[in-house]
C-alpha cells in the first residue's frame, strides 16, 4: 500500500468500521509530536555534549590574561549538520590528529588555541585536511 | 490515563477485540514505530534546513599531533552555538 506509515495506518483503521473511531488522527499526531520532541531533545544534548563537552571551548580561559572568552562559543557547521544526519553520522572524536580552533582573546588579543571536539582529521587525496 | 501518547494509543488498540482489530498488536506497534521514524526524519530535515540557513563565520583550524602543531591550517565555517541551540528548542519557545 503506498503512502506514509501514518496514511497506511489510518487507511487500515478506517477500512475497519468497528475500530477506526478508536485510533484517531489526533492520537497519532500526539505520538508523532512526542517522537519529534524526544528527537529534538536528543539532538540538543548531542550538540551540547559533543560540541560543548568537558573540553569545551566555552569553558576555556585565555592562557595569557586568564579572562573568560565570552565570544567563543561557536561550533563547526559540519559537525552540527553531521549530528542532524542521524545517530550513525554523529561526528567522531579525533583519533590520529587533533583540531584546534584559533581565535584572538577579546581582552588581551593573544592568539589562543581551543581544542575542538567532534572534529576528526580527514586527509584528502591531495594531502590537505578535509572539512567533511 | 497516564503514560505517553504512544502508550495510551497502544492500550486503546489492545482493548479492540481480535475480530475487529485489522492487525495484530505487534503489527500495530511496528506501524507506530514507522510513524515515529517518519516524523523524526521529517523533523531532522526541517532542522537541517534551518541550520543550513544560519549565518556562518570562518575560523582557522590548526591541525596538531600530540602536543605540537603540525602547521597545516584549514578554514572552517562556524555557526553561532546559541543560534543552533535556539533552532533545537521547541518551536513555541523560539
Amino acid at each position: 500500500m503506498p503512502g506514509s506509515a501514518r496514511e497506511r495506518l489510518i487507511g487500515m483503521e478506517q477500512y475497519n468500521s468497528r475500530s477506526f473511531h478508536l485510533i484517531t488522527e489526533e492520537a497519532i499526531e500526539a505520538v508523532e509530536a512526542e517522537a519529534v520532541a524526544a528527537e529534538r531533545a536528543r539532538l540538543r544534548a548531542l550538540v551540547e555534549g559533543v560540541l560543548l563537552g568537558p573540553t569545551s571551548p566555552r569553558k576555556w580561559y585565555c592562557k595569557t590574561c586568564l579572562q573568560y572568552d565570552k565570544h567563543y562559543p561557536d561550533c563547526l557547521a559540519a559537525a552540527v549538520l553531521a549530528a542532524l544526519e542521524g545517530p550513525a553520522a554523529r561526528p567522531d572524536h579525533p583519533k590520529d590528529g587533533y583540531a584546534y580552533a584559533g581565535c584572538f582573546c577579546a581582552d588581551c588579543q593573544a592568539l589562543r588555541l581551543a581544542y575542538t571536539p567532534g572534529l576528526k582529521r580527514q586527509v584528502t587525496a591531495e594531502g590537505e585536511p578535509d572539512a567533511r | 490515563m497516564p503514560g505517553s501518547a504512544r502508550e495510551r494509543l497502544e492500550h486503546t488498540y489492545s482493548t479492540i477485540d481480535d475480530e475487529a482489530a485489522p492487525i495484530a498488536a505487534w503489527q500495530f506497534a511496528a506501524q507506530l514505530d514507522a510513524i515515529e521514524a517518519e516524523a523524526i526524519t521529517a523533523e531532522r530535515a526541517r532542522l537541517r534546513e534551518v541550520v543550513e540557513g544560519l549565518p556562518r563565520s570562518v575560523t582557522t583550524i590548526y591541525w596538531a599531533k600530540g602536543t605540537s602543531l603540525a602547521g597545516a591550517t584549514t578554514e572552517y565555517p562556524m555557526l553561532e552555538l546559541s543560534a543552533v541551540l535556539a533552532a533545537l528548542e521547541e518551536p513555541d519557545a523560539r
